[in-house]
């Protein structure tokens, strides 16, 4: 697992799916909506961010049965649990 | 057939509306003028099949259509397959003519869907008898070699019946017509004369305005589409559709979609259609609950009978697949019973799914050979072994994940970096590894096993 805040962490790895998807040049911040009115991630993307998630925290969100739309959401759900 | 179906339909309904997008209104009439237009220019051509990419998909029934009327075979070609796999699914078909958005360069024989659709309807008349030729389906490669499951329409509309009510119908088309799904969609729609609505894409947005501008009642998709399109709506949102029908196929359904979507649409009814691309449609279950009953093995269901044997699905159905365009691909039989390649387990009452026999990864309901991947990612400098396999995915079902072993004096991030450049030029969406791990493999039993993640 990577140092640093929950934030930080969580932020890092939504840049790196970015990355994935070739849009690593997008501005991310807690208030980013994850999807098309946003960072525009679909199925596909979110199961990429569901993977990474699981993989740097333990868990996430969408195997619980919830389904975040910002960043912030993603933030607070791994935050309420560490 | 599909062509005499629609010269019915039109002469009856002909101002129904048929095929509704943002872009296009079809209603019967429109769609039959339309598809005798592209017939007459597709018989000016040479024969053979008839490849299309990039249309939208009311300009792509159309065509499928003409494709009947002239008795041409048609074989859609996604918008996500490179030039070279386009190449490669026209040169194992035996050839034949290329239809685009765009003119291509010199060397294979093209057309423009705008030379299709701006063309003259001839004069003569075109034979009221439907062709023979049919459709090819494109399937998922073992190795990179793409598969084509070859049907006669006759065989794809066996199993549509013209179900009473159903011409007032209003289905969303969530899956593309170049899928098994997608086609029945269509053909569903025709034979019973309701209406297809065409969304622009599959984007959440355009769904829901399609969806709620046009007044769908019926929604027919797989478990991924319906865990990501109801995973971002709320109840209240839900109750301002008109959606009452709603059906999952394509991979496993589990119950947390369907205990959601009894929330969200209380009043719908769900069912879960179970089917395959090299067998067509088989058996459905509108109990609300994952798998089927038990007692679907002690007699016929839908167009099947049903059996266990080794703790994989097989079955015995009347209408399926023509044939494999290779010969090398053949489905595995024993007797006369099929099998589906499906894990299952019989617990009391119910069967339930429990994964693939073969390894094949189903991402979202599209299959992703694991040796097709694994070749790609050995063959990155750097990388010493690899193993693929399907992970489960609480979004997509499952997703591909990668083991793999790097080379001394090579930076693993910069191999795994590599990996992804390589997999976003030669793999499709779903077959790219989304989950990638640097471990040590051994070899068991001349296979390659994870023995532990670094």
């Amino acid at each position: 697992m990577t140092v640093g805040t929950v934030d930080d962490r969580v932020i890092k790895v939504v840049r790196d799916v970015l990355e994935q998807k070739g849009a690593a040049e997008q501005e991310v911040g807690t208030e980013s909506s994850l999807y098309e009115e946003g960072l525009g991630f679909d199925s596909l993307d979110t199961a990429t961010l569901s993977a990474a998630l699981e993989r740097e925290f333990g868990r996430d969100p969408y195997t619980e049965g919830e389904f975040p739309r910002t960043v912030g959401e993603l933030i607070q759900f791994i935050g309420a649990q560490s | 057939m599909l062509a005499q179906v629609l010269r019915t339909r039109a002469h009856d309904l002909g101002q129904q509306p048929f095929l509704v997008g943002t872009e296009r209104r079809l209603t019967f009439g429109e769609a039959l003028e339309q598809s005798a237009t592209v017939a007459t220019f597709l018989k000016r051509q040479a024969p053979g099949t008839v490849f299309l990419q990039g249309a939208d998909s009311a300009h792509l029934a159309v065509c499928l259509i003409a494709c009947d009327m002239a008795d041409r075979r048609s074989c859609i070609i996604s918008e996500e397959s490179t030039p070279a796999e386009a190449e490669r699914i026209i040169d194992n078909l035996g050839g034949g003519l290329f239809v685009t958005t765009e003119p291509l360069a010199q060397g294979r024989d093209t057309a423009t869907f705008q030379e299709m659709f701006g063309g003259p309807r001839s004069t003569d008349a075109l034979p009221e008898e439907s062709g023979t030729a049919g459709i090819a389906i494109l399937t998922s490669g073992t190795t990179g070699a793409p598969k084509a499951a070859l049907y006669t329409w006759e065989h794809l509309m066996s199993q549509a019946r013209v179900i009473e009510g159903e011409s007032d119908a209003v289905w969303l088309l969530a899956y593309p017509l170049n899928h098994f799904a997608g086609l029945q969609m269509l053909i569903h729609t025709l034979v019973n004369a309701s209406t297809l609505v065409l969304p622009p894409s599959r984007r959440f947005g355009d769904l829901l305005e399609s969806i709620v501008e046009h007044r769908v009642d019926s929604v027919s998709a797989t478990p991924t589409f319906w865990r990501n399109f109801a995973g971002r709506l709320d109840v209240e949102t839900a109750q301002t559709t008109s959606i009452r029908r709603i059906t999952l196929g394509g991979e496993a359904t589990t119950s947390d979609i369907l205990e959601h979507l009894h929330d969200l649409f209380p009043d719908a009814t769900i069912t879960q259609v179970y089917a395959t691309t090299e067998l067509g449609s088989c058996f459905s279950v509108k109990d609300g609950k994952p798998g089927f009953p038990a007692e679907y093995l002690d007699r016929p269901v839908g167009n099947v009978d049903l059996r266990i044997i080794d703790g994989q699905l097989f079955v015995k159905v009347s209408k399926g697949m023509v044939g494999y365009a290779d010969d090398s691909h053949r489905v595995e039989r024993e007797g006369d019973w099929i099998a589906t390649g499906d894990l299952v387990e019989h617990v009391g009452d119910r069967v339930f799914f429990r994964g693939r026999t073969t390894g094949i990864i189903n991402v979202g309901g599209v299959k992703v050979y694991p040796l097709k991947v694994e070749e790609l990612a050995l063959s990155v400098p750097g990388v010493r072994a690899a193993r693929v396999y399907g992970k489960p995915n609480p979004v997509a079902g499952q997703i591909v994940a990668l083991d793999l072993e790097v080379d001394e004096g090579f930076a693993a991030d910069q191999v795994i970096a590599e990996i992804r450049r390589a997999a976003q030029g030669g793999l499709s969406r779903y077959e790219q590894p989304r989950d990638i791990q640097v471990a040590t493999l051994e070899t068991r039993n001349e296979k390659i096993v994870r023995r532990e993640a670094r």
